[in-house]
């Protein structure tokens, strides 16, 4: 069963030690969980400088040579940074990350509805913490640019209601598994919305490898739907479909 | 087949699973998936190996311990081979009149849980005192939801709990809650040789888990999951990913629980 975690972080945080200590301890953790690839995004972008970190990331990346096994995720805030979808995919970046509590921007603007567009017209997802979103934000946006890919991660457990409002909502809206932790909240969410509206995703280190896969391995969920979850990924971390950018594997 | 490997081909854990922190049923602030059914709770401790439950309703933690309760002993009844209960305090009512002490001494009580957060009282306060006192005389754990910050449960007012009842068997529910949280409990379990953490919430992970044991030893910490407020699976997950070794896992997932459980039935604490 191929295993892609889509939602990984790595390098220091201001509140806890730093778990991850390097790519050669991601990749044992991943081996330990039969995880084969990642999507990673840089504390430093998300702490620090979004874009400078984010380029320090695709160039850690490419130097440490994973084998393609670690795909970088760059995280956009509408300061002054340009990411246009052509130029991700050639410095091999398979998925946009936004943080608009954190970097302290609205995310219904007219500059995140111009990149939204642009990034799923060349085949990118955006993925985005629900604590980092209010319910109207997510509306206000995707009701301007439905087509985009949106990755609704770290879900918890006190907003199903809200999840579901959107997951009905907007059809190309998915969550994932980092911590979908309303009680029985998978089965709940694929019987009522389809499997394909899920993918893998561990959250780490803030979010637990072993607890995501256990909600999908220990749920009632057939083994075919638990396989399409946890690989879903894959359609993320491949080679760009054509015409969407050259370059291979970060 | 550890754990781990468990896990990752979807099979029950090969230890049956104590799970020291559990509810039952609907919460009002937020929808729970299949009300918390008992019968929902089931079918996930089916899927991944937990033997029992110890719970306390919803409802007790609620505000409504009297009528909670109630719930909470029907629950054992319904299944009495996989579930315990607790009996939740209300500080709000008089310790005799709300919670009779005949009632903690029936089969399948193991402990009171008290919930200081949700009724808005200190646990060190006048209220909670009758019946801390007690559980410390008769040898009966007591787990407390414990969160940093908090101006009725942070670890820093149950290190005065224990302070206050030595001899009491204190397990301080979620150690804390977030990372901050954990730090003070860790301490508070240092000082205190009767406390125990217990690690379910949000922001435990099997690093935290590990930090952890090797600060208090694995004989102070117990398994507990939220479960039905949260999914008990993430619980399980992140004992397995910390790959603490068989034996630390048994006793973090059964024995250290069934251990308090077991002293205040044979008389020994």
């Amino acid at each position: 069963m191929t295993v892609v975690d889509v939602n990984v972080m790595v390098g220091p945080v201001p509140h806890q030690p730093v778990w991850i200590a390097g790519v050669a301890d991601l990749l044992r953790r991943m081996d330990s969980a039969g995880v084969s690839q990642a999507l990673v995004y840089g504390s430093m972008a998300r702490y620090g400088d979004p874009e400078e970190g984010s380029a320090r990331l695709v160039g850690h990346l490419a130097r440490e040579e994973t084998g393609g096994r670690l795909v970088p995720t760059w995280v956009h805030a509408p300061r002054r940074g340009a990411s246009p979808p052509e130029e991700l995919w050639a410095r091999g970046v398979r998925a946009v990350r936004l943080f608009p509590r954190t970097h302290g921007f609205p995310l219904a603007q007219p500059r995140v509805v111009a990149w939204l567009s642009r990034w799923a017209k060349g085949g990118l997802p955006v993925m985005v913490d629900l604590d980092e979103v209010g319910y109207e934000d997510v509306r206000g946006l995707l009701a301007r640019v439905p087509e985009a890919i949106l990755v609704l991660c770290h879900v918890g457990y006190r907003r199903l209601a809200e999840v579901e409002a959107l997951l009905e909502e907007f059809p190309r809206v998915l969550v994932d598994t980092a911590y979908l932790a309303s009680h029985r909240g998978l089965e709940r969410l694929v019987g009522a919305f389809g499997v394909e509206r899920v993918v893998f995703g561990s959250g780490m280190p803030f979010g637990d490898l072993g607890g995501a896969l256990a909600a999908v391995r220990w749920s009632d969920l057939s083994p075919q739907d638990q396989a399409a979850i946890l690989g879903r990924g894959r359609e993320w971390t491949g080679a760009p479909p054509a015409g969407r950018g050259e370059g291979g594997e970060g | 087949m550890t754990l781990l490997q468990a896990l990752r081909e979807g099979r029950p854990s090969p230890i049956p699973i104590v799970d020291a922190h559990a509810h039952l049923g609907p919460w009002g602030a937020f929808e729970i998936p299949e009300r918390g059914s008992l019968a929902s709770m089931l079918a996930v401790m089916d899927r991944v190996g937990v033997e029992r439950v110890a719970l306390s309703s919803h409802l007790a933690i609620a505000g409504d311990a009297r009528e909670g309760n109630r719930l909470t002993l029907a629950a054992k009844d319904a299944a009495p081979a996989r579930v315990w209960g607790y009996l939740v305090v209300s500080p709000h009512e008089a310790w005799d009149e709300a919670q009779p002490s005949s009632c903690l001494l029936v089969p399948g009580v193991v402990g009171l849980k008290l919930h200081p957060e949700t009724y808005a009282y200190p646990v060190t306060g006048e209220g909670y005192a009758p019946a801390l006192a007690w559980a410390e005389a008769v040898g009966l754990p007591v787990l407390v939801h414990c969160q940093h910050g908090s101006p009725f449960c942070s670890p820093g007012m149950l290190g005065r709990v224990a302070s206050r009842y030595p001899r009491l068997p204190l397990i301080l529910g979620h150690m804390g809650v977030t990372p901050a949280g954990f730090r003070e409990a860790v301490a508070v379990a240092r000082d205190h040789p009767w406390v125990y953490l217990e690690i379910c919430g949000s922001h435990m992970t099997a690093d935290w888990l590990a930090w952890t044991v090797a600060r208090v030893g694995v004989e102070r910490v117990v398994f507990g999951s939220d479960v039905p407020f949260i999914d008990l699976r993430y619980s399980v997950g992140r004992v397995a990913m910390a790959q603490l070794g068989e034996e630390a896992e048994r006793r973090i997932l059964r024995d250290n629980f069934l251990r308090l459980v077991g002293q205040r039935r044979a008389g020994t604490v």
